[in-house]
């Protein structure tokens, strides 16, 4: 009887060992491609992200024999989990659009190997020029050296304004947070006496404010140390200041209501909400403020590390899986290239080719009269961008130079590290930057 | 040809496999296989080549792995340790009423075992009204912190929680336990003149060794299971204190990093394998 139960065991062993053995051989290496010109290239994207489809339509202007499948998602959060479920079993599209409303900590995803690095390609690539695009856009999609990612569009906090107004509210095109605060407070006081002043309020600005202060800015190397203390109180303190000085005072008007206002662009007050478009916005509201009688719009963008560094974040951008269609790096490169005016039509959102912002700028400045939406009680004729706004904004362009990917995981340590601070005033800042610090360190470290 | 009968006991033999079938095969499936798996995972890297070494070299060199393997080892042994220490004594309290025939003791058995079918996320809620920055407690103190997001506060409310939901199911596996040792043990006791305190400790104690021992196993699993509540209560990134196994697990998961999940989860096999070693052993020697 000990015999047969010693050999069960050497059996039970080696069943396991040759398990192990077969699980490890059906494992593809990095370079398989199982994917043939036959087969369709799978992309996933928002639903929202209305430029896929003229990306779409420029690949099979070129590639017409590739069939390409769309799958949408209204939801972020779907398209995150489906995504994550897909590769956990080696299967999903090939290529996936990810927008800065992702779950998913995207770079580290690629970090461990599910998403294709794109160096080979790139290298190969005899039209790709880095020197045509925003450096540092090139440079958020890379991870150890490697490019993963391909910018497709990028977002930058912007504050439009009433340039006319004679208190000079806002001195600058590129300004700190601290500044606009400042500003902001001191100006308080006289709007909220005028009924044609106003701001609009509303959420949180942590999130532009933690990427332009480059607190969320952590090394290729995913060194904590890198996390700077200094800009981290003067952001938290900003924070905290605007929500129990400012906002107490405010009052939430709708921009419609006092043509004098102060708008304050909803992706500054509302965080990188991707239904804005920088140079959409700017258009509209200076048409809207000239019916005003306002001569001068104000914009202004912002900057915490130093002078002419404006900071951004992208909006938009690409991956490809591993085992890919052989045609996905085309395709992601056809969209980093999307012209804002073929087909008569302005695309949304920044693009990080240098050219085509330039493009997209002529465009907005030669923009038929066009009726213009801007809420469902708020319409009106916009003319083309003026020669001023167009310089303005070419200037503020080739400030940036800092651009970075969103990361939802240290935005939400962020937020649950200071609640008790900013919004509760049940913990002082000392020990919520400790607990920040620890809960970024436990994230770093994993 | 001759026709193939089975004996009785042969009957019963297959009737018992057949029976016995769905629960194996969900064994396999849904444990044995990704049990495998995760070995595997542990032993090669995404390219396919075996790192083993490097798998486990990277995880050991991981301070967040680090602070979960302490912080879970804590938590096994205050949260299990308390949790045993205070069903035990529950259970001698009760059987004696038991006894006694008081009434109250039926009613109180039932009681124990309510937090066990209290859905995680009504338990969940409880501990945030008690314990947020306006909840009760800081109510009837008279104080302002934040026993949710201050260490050590953060791994005392597991360890509340932890017995709380889990104390009744233990006493009723004492309180069996000791309804299972026969009276006459107890009149040779009391006959002897063994006092109370001497009785539970020289003879009934030693009498319950087993169902000490699988209230030993079904603690450790208890603590792997309160992911839950600690997920909901802290997030993804806990307080430090309160960073435990379960999150590194998962948070690598999400991020598709295998090796270190599995290796993780290889570590743990490990250590329960061993712990069910040595208690068996410990069983058989008690016996």
């Amino acid at each position: 009887m000990g015999k047969n139960s010693m050999n069960t065991k050497w059996i039970g062993l080696l069943v396991c060992v040759l398990f192990i053995s077969l699980v490890g051989c059906t494992q593809n290496g990095e370079d398989d491609t199982d994917k043939t010109e036959q087969d369709p290239l799978v992309i996933y994207c928002m639903e929202s992200n209305s430029n896929v489809d003229y990306y779409i339509r420029s690949f099979k202007s070129l590639y017409a024999n590739i069939d390409v499948v769309k799958k949408t998602f209204a939801d972020p959060t779907q398209m995150d989990e489906l995504v994550v479920n897909e590769l956990l079993v080696g299967e999903g599209p090939d290529i996936i659009i990810f927008s800065d409303q992702t779950g998913l900590d995207v770079l580290r995803m690629a970090q461990n190997g599910s998403f294709a690095s794109l160096d080979k390609k790139m290298e190969k690539d005899e039209n790709l020029s880095i020197a045509d695009y925003i450096t540092s856009a090139i440079d958020a999609g890379k991870i150890d050296g490697k490019q993963y990612i391909l910018p497709l569009t990028i977002k930058i906090p912007f504050i439009i304004y009433n340039g006319d107004d004679d208190s000079n509210f806002l001195p600058n095109h590129v300004i700190t947070h601290r500044q606009f605060m400042d500003s902001l407070i001191t100006n308080i006081d006289r709007f909220k006496d005028n009924e044609n002043y106003g701001v609009i309020a509303g959420a949180n600005p942590i999130i532009p404010m933690l990427i332009s202060t480059q607190v969320l800015a952590i090394s290729e190397n995913n060194k904590p140390d890198n996390l700077n203390d200094a800009n981290l109180k003067d952001v938290v303190e900003w924070i905290y200041t605007y929500y129990h000085e400012y906002q107490s005072k405010s009052r939430n008007i709708l921009s419609r209501s006092g043509m004098n206002n102060i708008s304050v662009a909803e992706s500054f007050m509302y965080g990188y909400d991707f239904s804005l478009d920088l140079l959409n916005n700017v258009w509209a509201h200076e048409n809207y403020y000239r019916e005003a009688g306002i001569n001068r719009l104000g914009i202004s963008v912002f900057n915490e590390i130093g002078s002419n560094n404006v900071a951004a974040v992208l909006g938009s951008y690409g991956v490809i899986t591993n085992n890919a269609h052989p045609y996905a790096y085309d395709f992601l490169r056809i969209a980093m290239d999307a012209n804002p005016m073929s087909d008569d039509r302005v695309l949304y959102g920044l693009s990080a080719n240098i050219e085509n912002i330039r493009t997209h700028i002529n465009a907005y400045m030669n923009k038929p009269e066009t009726f213009y939406r801007i809420s469902p009680d708020l319409a009106f004729w916009v003319e083309p961008m003026s020669g001023d706004m167009g310089d303005t904004l070419n200037q503020i362009f080739d400030s940036i130079n800092n651009v970075v990917i969103l990361n939802p995981k240290i935005v939400g340590i962020f937020q649950e590290a200071f609640s008790p601070y900013i919004y509760e005033n049940s913990k002082p800042y000392d020990e919520c930057a400790a607990d920040f610090k620890q809960r970024l360190n436990l994230y770093l470290s994993e | 040809m001759k026709k193939l009968r089975l004996s009785l006991d042969n009957k019963h033999s297959l009737f018992g496999l057949i029976f016995m079938l769905p629960g194996f095969l969900g064994f396999v499936v849904f444990i044995l296989i990704p049990l495998l798996f995760a070995v595997y995972y542990s032993a090669f890297n995404s390219g396919g080549r075996f790192a083993l070494i490097n798998n486990f070299d990277r995880l050991f060199a991981s301070y967040a792995f680090l602070i979960a393997l302490k912080n879970t080892g804590l938590y096994l042994l205050v949260g299990g340790g308390l949790n045993i220490l205070f069903s035990l004594a529950m259970a001698v309290a009760l059987f004696s009423l038991v006894k006694k025939n008081v009434r109250v003791a039926s009613f109180a058995k039932v009681g124990f075992l309510m937090p066990l079918v209290v859905p995680t996320g009504v338990s969940v809620l409880f501990v945030q009204i008690l314990f947020s920055g306006q909840g009760t407690i800081n109510q009837w103190l008279g104080s302002q912190i934040d026993w949710l997001s201050t260490s050590p506060y953060t791994f005392w409310i597991l360890v509340l929680i932890y017995v709380w939901k889990n104390f009744g199911y233990f006493v009723v596996i004492f309180l069996v336990a000791f309804a299972a040792i026969p009276t006459e043990v107890y009149d040779a006791a009391k006959c002897d003149g063994a006092g109370a305190l001497r009785s539970l400790f020289s003879i009934i104690l030693p009498q319950i060794v087993p169902s000490l021992f699988f209230a030993f196993i079904m603690g450790i699993i208890g603590v792997f299971k309160m992911n839950r509540e600690s997920y909901l209560l802290f997030g993804d990134y806990p307080n430090e204190s309160a960073y435990m196994f379960q999150n590194f697990i998962k948070n690598n998961l999400d991020n598709m990093e295998f090796s270190r999940a599995a290796c993780s989860s290889v570590i743990f096999l490990l250590f329960f394998s061993i712990m069910v070693f040595l208690m068996i052993n410990l069983s058989e020697r008690a016996d």
